[in-house]
Order: structure tokens, then C-alpha cells, then sequence
């Protein structure tokens, strides 16, 4: 049995939403009230350098990091859940584009015309050629 | 030709293509496209037989996605690389490792052209030949789509210039 490609999508999305309500709400409590992240850190136990790993990005999160950063905020969560037919479809776009992007899980099965190639830089020859140079 | 018609122009010819976001629900206040090199590199990642590497790829897509539909932006995913007159950016997708950059430029704010990625271990440190090296890369695939200048804030090069919504250069705490 093999994760699926999709699944890990939508958990780096949830991620990805998570970590953005908890930093808004840790702003936000930093705003009215002082927080510090070494007030985080003397608050649920941690050191310093831990906090900042933890809001440099969500990839190392549980749920029990989500709950120790919102308890520093003096917060928590609103859970419920939406079934994806229950969502409602927001018609906001970018206008560079003249239609919205069909969004699909089904990105994989995409075909995209084949391309003739370019001329890229291939490998930084000159950086042989600094060496040989004794640079 | 100016740069959203010659966007558009290599929409059309499939030269970029826009990347979709996951959930089919949300809006798109932002877009990226993407050139040859990442299109391809994500329809191999995300096919790997190695789960770790496929989750890395999620985690590219994933982070496209956020951008598209108007996440949080923080240099700790998208950040302008130095010197900024030259208009290189990363996207910057750290773990699983192994860290996976993303190089590209902005057509205009809030579109943001996707060249090619690099994993962050070929890359060296900062002003490194073989980093150096790819922003020209980045240069070549972007001539190659047929566009011009990129957007740039010159002298200032304010984050929120060119990601005009829900961003900010750091974490404010």
C-alpha cells in the first residue's frame, strides 16, 4: 500500500492553513499583548530556538505543537469539519488569466504539449575554468 | 510587447502553464505558471515509487497552491534572492528533506513565474558559483518564454510591492 499523492496534498494544505491561523493569532497576541517568543518559550516549557524553528514553517508540526503555540496566544481552535461539495465556490481570480484555472486534484493527469528545447547554461564550465585559472 | 500580453502569449503557445490549486473551491487571487523544467520535475516527483520523495513534491505543489489562493507569505517560503535589482526569487520547500528550491521570477505582482527547481544541496552557500549559476538557469528558461523585463520595485524592492496581499518579509513576533 502506498500513501497517496493527493492525500499528502491536501496535508501539506492543511499545514499550510493551520500554520497561517496560529502565526495570525500569535501576531495578533504579540500586538495587544507583549508576546515574545521567549515569552512562548518560558510559557509552554520550550527553548527559544525551538519557537523559531516551529514559525519558520508548519513541516514539523503535531497537534500537540499546534496547541502549545495557540495555548501561548491564549487561544484555540473552532473545529469543524466541511465536506468539500459544502464549500462554496469563491469566483475571485487573477485578471491576467482569462479564466479562472480548472482547479483539479487530477493535476497529474495533465498533458502538456512537448516543447522544442532551449539553450540553458549547461554546467558552470567557468567555474573549471576559475579553478584552472587559480581563482 | 508588454509583459501581461506576452504572458498570455505564452500561455496560449504552452510555454507556461498555470498551475492548478488543490482545492477546487478557492479563489485564485494569485497565479503562477510554470515552465517545462518544474512542470516536468513535479509529474516525475509526484510519480516516484519513493514516498519520501513524493511527499517533497506534494510539498512543492502544496506550496504553489498556497500561493494561488492567497495564503500567508513569508520569506520562509518565497524570498527574493540578493542582489534584488536582478529579480531572482525561491520558493523555499525545507522539509521533508531533502530541501527543494524553487527559482523564478515575478511577470508582474502577484504572478509568479516558476523556472526550474534545484535541490538546496547542489546549491552551495550563498553567492556560491553553482547558486549563481542558476539564476542565470532562471534568466535562460525565462527569455525562453518570450518575456521581457520582470516586475521589480527598484530601490526599495518592497515585499508587499510584489505580493500585494496577506504577505510580509518576516513573522511578525
Amino acid at each position: 500500500m502506498t500513501y497517496n499523492y493527493e492525500a499528502a496534498l491536501f496535508a501539506e494544505r492543511n499545514r499550510n492553513r493551520v500554520y497561517e491561523v496560529v502565526i495570525k493569532a500569535l501576531e495578533k497576541a504579540a500586538k495587544e499583548k507583549g508576546l515574545t517568543r521567549a515569552k512562548i518559550a518560558d510559557k509552554i516549557g520550550r527553548k527559544p530556538p525551538q519557537i523559531t524553528a516551529w514559525l519558520s514553517g508548519p513541516s514539523n508540526w503535531t497537534l500537540d505543537t499546534l496547541s502549545d503555540l495557540l495555548f501561548a496566544a491564549d487561544s484555540e481552535l473552532d473545529y469543524t469539519a466541511v465536506a468539500f461539495a459544502d464549500r462554496a465556490k469563491s469566483n475571485r481570480f487573477h485578471p491576467i488569466l482569462e479564466n479562472p484555472i480548472k482547479p483539479s486534484l487530477k493535476w497529474l493527469e495533465s498533458s502538456f504539449p512537448p516543447l522544442p528545447p532551449i539553450n540553458v547554461r549547461s554546467d558552470p564550465t567557468w567555474k573549471v575554468e576559475l579553478e584552472e585559472a587559480g581563482v | 510587447m508588454l509583459i501581461p500580453d506576452a504572458v498570455k502569449a505564452a500561455v496560449e503557445s504552452g510555454k507556461l502553464v498555470p498551475a492548478k490549486p488543490i482545492a477546487d473551491w478557492a479563489g485564485q487571487p494569485r497565479v503562477v505558471l510554470l515552465c517545462e523544467p518544474i512542470r516536468d520535475a513535479i509529474d516525475a516527483g509526484a510519480n516516484d515509487p519513493d514516498e519520501k520523495e513524493r511527499q517533497c513534491w506534494a510539498k512543492v505543489q502544496a506550496a504553489f497552491s498556497t500561493f494561488i489562493e492567497g495564503g500567508l507569505i513569508t520569506e520562509d517560503l518565497m524570498k527574493q534572492l540578493k542582489p534584488e535589482k536582478f529579480e531572482h526569487w525561491e520558493f523555499r520547500c525545507r522539509k521533508p528533506r531533502p530541501s527543494i528550491r524553487v527559482f523564478g521570477r515575478f511577470a508582474v505582482p502577484d504572478v509568479f513565474v516558476a523556472t526550474h527547481p534545484r535541490p538546496r544541496t547542489a546549491l552551495g552557500g550563498m553567492w556560491s558559483p553553482e547558486f549563481e549559476h542558476e539564476k542565470l538557469v532562471c534568466e535562460d528558461h525565462w527569455k525562453a518564454c518570450g518575456l521581457d523585463a520582470p516586475f521589480s520595485d527598484p530601490n526599495v524592492f518592497r515585499y508587499e510591492s510584489y505580493i500585494t496581499e496577506n504577505a510580509q518579509r518576516k513573522v511578525g513576533i
